[in-house]
Formats: C-alpha cells, sequence, structure tokens
C-alpha cells in the first residue's frame, strides 16, 4: 500500500458501524405515532429551509404545527 | 390545532357520509409502518359514494370543507394548519387498500391507515412508479410489517410485479 492509499476501516469496525445503522433504523421504526409525527414536523423545520434557498416555497410547504 | 385535528376531521368526513370510508395513505402511511421521513401534506384516500353520473367529482368534499371554514390551497384542505389532499380511489387495488386499511390508535383517536402491503402495492403501479416510490418499497420492505404472502396475493390479483420481474 503507497503512502498515498487512505487507510481503510477493518472488517470489524464496517461491521459494527452497519449493525450501528440498523440499530438506529429500528429504533426510528419503533417510535409512537406520536413521537414519529412530532419527528416528521422536525424535518419539516430543518429541511423547509434549505428547499428555500433553492426555490421559493410552495403555499402547502409550511411546517405543521405541534398537537396542542 | 395540528395533526390530530386533521385525523379527526377526515373522520368526520366519513361520519358526514361525504365519502363512505377513508384511509392514511402516501408517505404519512409510511411513516406509520416505517421510520419519519420529511413530507408537508396528508394523503387521504377515499371512496366516495355511489352516485349517479360517471364523473367523479370533489364538490361535496370542498363544500363540506367550506363549511368547516377550512382553507382551499393547491388542491389541498388545510385543516388544523396541516394539507390535506383527498384523493379517490382510482382503481379496484386503491379500493381495496382503503377497504383493508389498518385501524391504529394515535393519542385516544383510531385512524385508519392503508397497510404496508398496499403501500408496496401502490408504488408499484406502473403509472406510478418512480425512483422515489421504488426507495418506499425497499424501506416498507425492511420495516418487519410486512406479511409476505399477503403482499404476493396483492401483487397476484392486480397483475403488479417488482421492477425486473415477469407476472
Amino acid at each position: 500500500m503507497s503512502e498515498m492509499t487512505p487507510r481503510r476501516p477493518s472488517p470489524e469496525l464496517l461491521s459494527r458501524l452497519r449493525e450501528g445503522k440498523r440499530e438506529f433504523h429500528a429504533a426510528q421504526r419503533s417510535l409512537s405515532a406520536p413521537d414519529k409525527v412530532r419527528m416528521v414536523i422536525e424535518l419539516q423545520r430543518f429541511t423547509l429551509p434549505i428547499i428555500a434557498k433553492r426555490r421559493a416555497l410552495t403555499e402547502i410547504e409550511r411546517p405543521w404545527p405541534l398537537d396542542d | 390545532m395540528g395533526f390530530r385535528d386533521a385525523l379527526a376531521a377526515i373522520s368526520e368526513l366519513r361520519d358526514a357520509g361525504v365519502v363512505t370510508e377513508y384511509a392514511v395513505g402516501g408517505a404519512m402511511a409510511m411513516v406509520f409502518w416505517s421510520e419519519p421521513v420529511a413530507t408537508y401534506d396528508l394523503d387521504v384516500f377515499v371512496l366516495l359514494p355511489p352516485g349517479s353520473g360517471l364523473l367523479v367529482s370533489l364538490s361535496p368534499i370542498y363544500e363540506w370543507a367550506k363549511a368547516h371554514d377550512y382553507a382551499i390551497r393547491q388542491e389541498h384542505i388545510i385543516i388544523g394548519g396541516v394539507p390535506v389532499q383527498v384523493i379517490p380511489a382510482h382503481n379496484a387495488l386503491a379500493e381495496e387498500a382503503v377497504r383493508e386499511a389498518e385501524t391504529i390508535d394515535y393519542e385516544g383517536a383510531a385512524v385508519r391507515v392503508i397497510r404496508p402491503e398496499h403501500l408496496i402495492a401502490l408504488c408499484l403501479e406502473p403509472s406510478a412508479r418512480s425512483r422515489k416510490r421504488l426507495e418506499r418499497v425497499a424501506a416498507l420492505l425492511e420495516c418487519g410489517a410486512v406479511d409476505q404472502t399477503r403482499l404476493d396475493a396483492i401483487l397476484h390479483r392486480h397483475g403488479l410485479s417488482f421492477p425486473g420481474e415477469q407476472r
């Protein structure tokens, strides 16, 4: 391996990273429905300002209000 | 104001007889079965009452919205700040998806949600297929809630298949 070749992760490290990702997605799937809706609203709050930098938002592209 | 109010209003739309049945579909149905994704509206598939004409009209739905002071924006009804798109079931598959929807509990309220097998089938319809929808199919297949036997039966019944498969 030349000095220019970046060091690469071991199969064990890659396996741990993939397992962590699987666990993360499993945890997301197991959230309650109200928690998932709260996360959708958070995603709207994160993503809409980014979309607004690319183009004008449509009338319906607004973050939803949180349930009272 | 909020998502719960939108769900309650949709149930009321059914109870008032404006539609005969409803079920949440699209990205929000996927959120219920899988994991949260960014989406900006709530798709609600409905069965319309039998009528005499061949043309489907959404007028009764918009009149109901107007009577409840809900604003209409870009074919969406704004309920509790949530844009709701009411979509009449367009074929036998969509009708079946609404009829066989699962009732889930949302903070004490019963909500009908299209089952993951039907969501997959709807995404595999040739007229609806897109890269985004195929990504949804992949996510749903991983969610652990799909009944493979049921999915196979639905795909067979409606002549659908996965990309690259012959039906």
